[in-house]
């Protein structure tokens, strides 16, 4: 018989349909690591977006069973039943159905009620939408910054004046305010178990709020697509009470224990360019917005030749606890696999299409040299954290040294602050900048009222002002004017004895 | 009287071309219709290989078989591809065997300009998918926000490639468009009033009114980006002042339409297969078609609900919310009386009537997720995640798909004179339902544990490992299905006999009238209608009586000549052919790869030519 058998099949899909449901909701329910999952709500916010759809989930659910039953029965009840009609291939029912064309009384009662039903969804959705969307004027929000990126986030803190990167600290039962701004593409801030998400819109600003219940780490996830790198761009929310929240918010503007090491060096020759490591300082906040600014201009502008780009603010790396974005663990070796060969973490990253060092792949360092680096990075941690370290212990103290003159000085200061990364001592070798082959026979004749010796220690400390011709403004990082002025003049003794 | 002669280009061949050189220059709505669907069901293979690319980088964390840029080359593709060549070109061979059958007409108003628009369909997908061949696909997504498509950040030719295939597209669309509503509006059978065309008329003209106003929109869109793109313009770039928001409302404006123009060709196929099967009049007629212009209409008030995390404020996203829910009415009202068409009918179960319950049974679950974003609030937990994936699968595949399905077996007699085979039907059907909801259901707890849709990739430990691993054996299980398809098709005709009568399933309506496959011109006799459901009434005159919509002039009934040798039916042309050629060489040639100014001159002489070539060609061969 073949009705028989089509009718086993559609039991056998019903049957499906029940068990997956069923699989479904305990797949849901029995796990307990979904770190992103919307059903575990961690504050306010989250909770009145999910109530919501708790509502429309019932609802949904007893429409759901209410049609595809009538559908079944409908399906399985009135099957016709056919007789063979002698001599012929037709197989024709004894009596045709009636000809129903309708019943608009019916009609009108089931237009009628999903209305109401919509009716009932529409109303608390209208007011969710208006008590989600601006913090409880009673309460004292912090106002934060979030910055899209092509693939990492930036987050600032105005009235604190920190900037930082992929990891978002917040206190506990405060509710935070974020704006929402990017420099490149549109980006979707999200933090699934914290609040539904919002778009980061180049040239327009956005803002959201939510508040965490409880500390701990939550996982958000830019959601909106943004290009090559889109998955890889995740963020950590450390939710902290009010007094922990406050030690993070000191220590950010506490200088590091140490300062200066080989690492340093290297990095100030290829990284500073677009990482800045000192926003510990005073007055570091504003410089930060628009150092950063200037990188993304020059790459936009120019991206055959920009060298640098808008990249995360790493002060005080050492105390995050994931890099590149949420992609791995912070640990000596994360970081070192990291700096060597970016894009086998994240294919597509800026860091090494854009950065120098990179130039056709692979980080152009050597083994101890990115050690050097990883090791100086990790060491950023301000000074009387407490939190356990294991990179630190290996640090030794910066040796205690003494020059005999202060060309000496200035030449140890020449490769361990950097310079010597991107000038050459060699005449008419250009690594990134000038050579610095015979500084003294064109110093004196750049700027009128200036002495060689003048003009060298204001480039340093000024580089923007005294651009040479053919040459890009903002490349050389602007941080040398921290250097001491007794630092600052045995640079300058060094530099004019090249020849 | 002036004699005016007429340049001759390429004489015009007579009606008895045969072989290749028959499809090329045919302008017979049942051949191009048959064209649209074999291209369609093609591109559906292409479409479909990505979507296995996608499940299979997908099926485990940290997968590697797709670098991240091929990935996003394939899900923009595959949308893409879905959307512009399967879809909407299989709604377009519905409307072309079916609507001239359906009113009584033997081709449709502008038959030149149709087959054009079947060229210019399948020389716009040729042109979108040789940027595979560039190892440039369009990455950017089918939605290609800006400024993500912006020269700065996608300075290679993907996009570009994917901007002038879909205006190629665009204009088929358009010109179909037109078509089909001339044809609908002026070409119904005597007798045929608005209120007595079957419902798939009515939603194939509402699909076109939204083709004809929706298209311009993203043809608007797609020249600003391409002008963005190419000459140096800033619509869309916000550090030179323009506004990427901007290009969200008109690709939504254009998009939301798009959906449902996607959406009610199949529902226009199930309101003709139901009431077959089940041996009653479709319930509700008034309320059936109502709804569906009242979809159409509804679906410009709407687009912003793509966008309720764009940050546009509560009050537009308020008002959008509203208005998305009451879309949910229209649609609703169609399901119950989907399921009146049912009850009390004598239903006849077979592989035709299987796939629109199955659609009615899929719509509803996608109809009610929909609804769970239509709410801003609970949509922000939503938003962009696998939980939209899943809806608008059940939507577009669940819906679409399974209701063309249910057309094709349905039609497939009237079409070939062949039945497909129904235990094959039967197979194709439970794989694809099983697979389906294998592979789509999973998805919407995954989007609701927090996986957002578009990434290349997912950590490990987050969850979503077993879902996702279901969902791609699902997949793969849906290719078996769409092979089993193919099988049914191939073994169809070469093994099932041409046994299809005339009127194979007790049909209704004026298809079923003459015989499968149908002559050339059609009708012998165009038919006068007096009802709804005409032919029905026909066989069944003891069942007019209680008819709504039915005519009173029984009487008037003239006697037709039945000599076809008077048809007069319009001749085959090359015109359409090179006219379509020309002008996706022509748009092909803005890409900017070397010496593509001569790519474009060569185009625009194929364009000019052909086009007055078309303006001058005679009536007859």
């Amino acid at each position: 018989m073949e009705i028989p058998h089509k009718f086993m099949i559609t039991k056998k899909l019903l049957k499906y349909l029940s068990l997956s449901s069923l699989i479904a909701i305990l797949l849901l329910s029995c796990s307990p690591h979904h770190e992103q999952s919307t059903f575990t709500n961690a504050g306010p916010v989250a909770q009145a977006q999910s109530e919501l759809f708790y509502l429309m989930f019932w609802i949904a659910g007893i429409i759901f069973v209410l049609v595809q039953g009538a559908l079944i029965f409908a399906l399985l009840n009135f099957r016709r039943k056919e007789h063979p009609i002698p001599g012929s291939d037709f197989k024709l029912p004894d009596i045709p159905p009636k000809q129903v064309h309708g019943n608009t009384k019916l009609e009108i009662l089931w237009t009628i009620i999903p209305a109401l039903i919509l009716v009932a969804i529409a109303v608390p959705t209208v007011q969710t939408i208006y008590s989600t969307y601006e913090p409880p004027e009673d309460s004292d929000p912090l106002e934060i910054v979030a910055m899209g990126h092509q693939w990492w986030w930036e987050f600032r803190y105005p009235d604190e004046g920190i900037v930082t990167a992929n990891e978002l600290r917040v206190p506990t039962n405060r509710p935070v305010k974020v704006t929402l701004q990017s420099q490149d593409v549109i980006h979707s801030f999200w933090i699934p178990q914290v609040a539904g998400k919002k778009d980061t819109v180049p040239g327009n600003t956005n803002q959201m709020w939510f508040q965490v219940d409880e500390p701990g780490n939550y996982s958000g996830q830019c959601a909106e697509f943004c290009g090559v790198a889109h998955a890889r761009m995740r963020f950590r929310v450390i939710a902290e009470d009010e007094a922990d929240f406050n030690v993070w918010l000191n220590a950010m503007k506490t200088p590091p224990k140490t300062t200066s090491s080989e690492g340093y060096g290297l990095f100030l020759a290829h990284c500073s360019m677009c990482h800045s490591i000192d926003s510990y300082m005073n007055e570091s906040y504003e410089k930060e917005i628009t150092v950063q600014d200037d990188r993304w201009a020059d790459w936009f502008h120019n991206q055959e030749e920009s060298a640098r780009v808008s990249a995360p603010n790493l002060t005080h790396l050492g105390i995050r606890t994931m890099l590149a974005a949420g992609q791995k663990d912070m640990t000596r070796e994360n970081l070192i696999a990291w700096i060597k060969d970016p894009s086998d973490i994240k294919q597509g990253t800026r860091m090494q299409s854009v950065a120098t060092v990179y130039q056709g792949g692979a980080a152009k360092l050597k083994e101890h040299e990115v050690e050097a680096i990883a090791d100086y990075l990790l060491s950023q941690i301000p000074d009387g954290w407490g939190s356990v370290s294991t990179s630190t212990e290996s640090l030794e103290e910066a040796e205690v040294m003494v020059w005999n003159t202060p060309e000496e000085h200035g030449e140890y200061l020449f490769v361990n602050q950097g310079c010597s990364g991107c000038h050459s001592l060699n005449e008419d070798e250009v690594i990134v900048g000038p050579s610095m082959y015979g500084l003294i026979d064109r110093s004196g004749s750049k700027v009128e009222g200036l002495s060689a010796e003048e003009y060298i220690y204001q480039s340093i400390t000024y580089p923007n002002e005294y651009i040479v011709d053919g040459y890009a403004a903002n490349v050389m990082p602007q941080i040398f004017i921290n250097l001491s002025e007794e630092e600052l003049n045995a640079l300058v003794s060094y530099l004019i004895t090249i020849k | 009287m002036t004699t005016i002669s007429y340049p001759t280009f390429i004489r015009r061949p007579n009606e008895y071309v045969s072989g290749i050189w028959g499809w090329l220059t045919t302008v017979d709505h049942k051949k191009i219709g048959t064209m649209y669907g074999v291209t369609a069901f093609l591109w559906f293979l292409v479409g479909g290989i990505e979507a296995l690319l996608i499940r299979l980088q997908l099926a485990r964390p940290e997968g590697t078989i797709l670098s991240p840029e091929v990935y996003n080359q394939v899900f923009t593709m595959h949308g893409t591809t879905m959307i512009f060549l399967v879809v909407m070109p299989l709604s377009a061979a519905f409307f072309n065997w079916i609507v001239p059958l359906q009113i009584g007409a033997r081709d449709v108003a502008f038959p030149r300009l149709n087959a054009f628009s079947f060229w210019a369909f399948l020389f716009g997908g040729i042109l979108l998918n040789l940027s595979w061949l560039t190892g440039d696909a369009p990455n950017a997504g089918w939605f290609a926000y800006a400024p993500n498509t912006e020269p700065q950040f996608n300075p290679r030719n993907g996009v570009t490639y994917w901007i002038l295939g879909l205006q190629i597209l665009g204009i088929a669309s358009l010109a179909a468009g037109f078509n089909f509503l001339t044809t609908i509006i002026n070409m119904r059978a005597p007798g045929m009033s608005f209120m007595k065309m079957p419902v798939f008329i009515w939603m194939t003209a509402v699909v076109n009114v939204l083709i004809v106003l929706a298209f311009p929109i993203i043809t608007v869109a797609l020249i600003q980006l391409q002008f963005d793109r190419l000459y140096g313009t800033h619509f869309f770039n916000p550090t030179m002042g323009g506004d990427p928001v901007m290009w969200q409302h008109m690709f939504w404006l254009f998009g939301h339409p798009e959906v449902y123009i996607l959406i009610l060709p199949a529902m226009g196929i199930v309101s003709e297969v139901l009431p077959t099967f089940s041996r009653k009049p479709i319930y509700g007629y008034s309320f059936i078609v109502f709804s569906g212009i009242a979809i159409g209409f509804l679906g410009w008030f709407v687009w912003s609900h793509h966008m309720f995390t764009v940050g546009l404020g509560p009050a537009a996203n308020a008002a959008f919310s509203v208005s998305t829910m009451a879309i949910a009415i229209p649609t609703g009202v169609k399901i119950f009386n989907w399921i009146g068409t049912l009850w009390g009918g004598s239903i006849k179960i077979n592989t035709a009537l299987l796939f629109s319950v199955a659609f009615i049974g899929m719509f509803v679950i996608g109809g009610l997720s929909g609804v769970t974003h239509a709410s801003p609030p609970s949509d922000a937990q939503q938003q962009d995640t696998y939980y939209v994936v899943a809806h608008f699968h059940y939507v577009l595949f669940g819906g679409s798909l399974l209701g063309l399905w249910s057309g094709v077996y349905y039609w497939w007699p009237k079409f070939t004179g062949r039945f497909l085979n129904e235990k094959i039907g039967l197979w194709h059907f439970g794989i694809v339902f099983f697979a389906f909801n294998l592979t789509f259901f999973p998805m919407h707890w995954l989007g609701l544990d927090g996986m957002p849709r578009r990434v290349a990739t997912y950590p490990e430990g987050m969850g979503w490992d077993i879902s996702n691993l279901v969902s791609t054996i699902g997949s793969l299980m849906l290719g078996v299905g769409v092979l089993v398809f193919l099988y049914n098709v191939v073994y169809s005709n070469l093994r099932m006999p041409k046994t299809a009568s005339n009127d194979p399933w007790d049909g209704r309506t004026l298809e079923w009238s003459i015989p499968s496959p149908p002559p050339h011109y059609n009708f012998d006799v165009i038919p006068d209608v007096k009802y709804r459901d005409d032919f029905w009434y026909t066989k069944y005159p003891e069942l007019a009586h209680n008819t709504h919509g039915g005519g009173s002039d029984l009487e008037s009934q003239e006697d037709h000549d039945g000599d076809h040798a008077d048809i007069h039916m319009p001749d085959p042309s090359y015109y359409p052919l090179f006219l379509g050629l020309g002008l996706a060489v022509m748009l092909g040639g803005f890409i900017p790869f070397t010496g593509h100014w001569v790519v474009c001159a060569v185009g625009l002489i194929i364009f000019i030519w052909s086009f007055l070539g078309w303006s001058y060609e005679p009536v007859n061969g």
